[in-house]
């Protein structure tokens, strides 16, 4: 992720390049070296996509941790 | 790790060395924090892991970034599968027979786990809840604490990415010199991932996938 306000043809010209990084034999191989799922080819809309999928699936949980509720905000 | 892995390919084809500058703990709001208030020129990145937009948004709601919210798409370079693993002594092999065992032990059992609000402590709690069962969850500064704890008999069940515990389940490293220990279960997920040879795969169980 980039901080906010960087701009679009950065965040385009970065995600380019991690992708290309991450489709190279060495760094597939790398990554699943270390038992990670790699995948490439999320980014821009689709990712946050995924994440609000991550944050939908994981909510009902959280709410129900009690030592969340007891923390201070 | 990962981060390294991507800064080194990255570094190669820019030509010029990518740093990664490690901020861990509190769910990843401290690595966000430092990473929001950077110049947004692309020489700062946040390499965020999930625990930053799960459940940062839920137990810090006054928090000032919202990674969706606030910071730019890149891209994704990987999830991983987690793993619960026990001791041997325990005498449990499969999920199912986890489950009947803290069933059989209400209170008495702890779940070593990462920082408070990452994945291995939310999924602890999920089986807790899926599963109805009476476990406490331990929270844990690194992965060694947690095995360490778990091969002296203080700790039960331990919960984490598969990579930090495959080397134990597979026979033996330094985080567990003279013990192996047993993978329960592994969670599913959306593809088929490598799994050491001692994990079986949990399947049509309540809290064995998503």
């Amino acid at each position: 992720m980039g901080p906010p306000g960087t701009p679009a043809p950065i965040a385009a010209k970065i995600s380019d390049d991690l992708r290309a990084v991450l489709s190279e034999p060495a760094h597939e191989e790398a990554l699943r070296g270390h038992r990670q799922l790699h995948q490439s080819d999320v980014a821009g809309a689709e990712l946050l996509a995924y994440i609000r999928t991550e944050q939908a699936l994981w909510k009902p949980v959280i709410e129900q941790i009690s030592t969340f509720k007891a923390a201070p905000k | 790790m990962i981060a390294r892995i991507v800064a080194e390919g990255l570094s190669h084809r820019w030509g010029q060395q990518v740093f990664v500058a490690n901020h861990p703990g509190a769910a990843g709001s401290i690595g966000m924090k430092v990473a929001g208030s950077a110049p947004p020129d692309g020489y700062t990145l946040l390499f965020a892991l999930s625990s930053s937009f799960v459940a940062l948004p839920e137990i810090a709601k006054d928090y000032p970034y919202d990674l969706v919210r606030d910071f730019v798409s890149i891209g994704f370079v990987c999830e991983q599968p987690m793993a619960i693993a026990v001791p041997p002594s325990l005498g449990v092999n499969t999920l199912g027979e986890l489950i009947d065992y803290v069933k059989k032990r209400p209170g008495e059992i702890n779940v070593a786990v990462l920082s408070r609000g990452g994945i291995p402590h939310l999924t602890s709690e999920w089986i807790k809840l899926a599963a109805g069962l009476d476990w406490t969850s331990i929270n844990y500064p690194g992965t060694p604490a947690g095995l360490s704890d778990v091969m002296g008999g203080r700790v039960q069940v331990i919960m984490d990415g598969l990579p930090s515990l495959a080397g134990s389940i597979n026979g033996g490293t330094a985080q567990a010199p003279r013990s192996r220990l047993r993978a329960s279960a592994c969670r599913t997920g959306r593809t088929r991932r490598p799994s050491p040879k001692r994990c079986p795969r949990s399947r049509a169980r309540s809290a064995s996938s998503r």
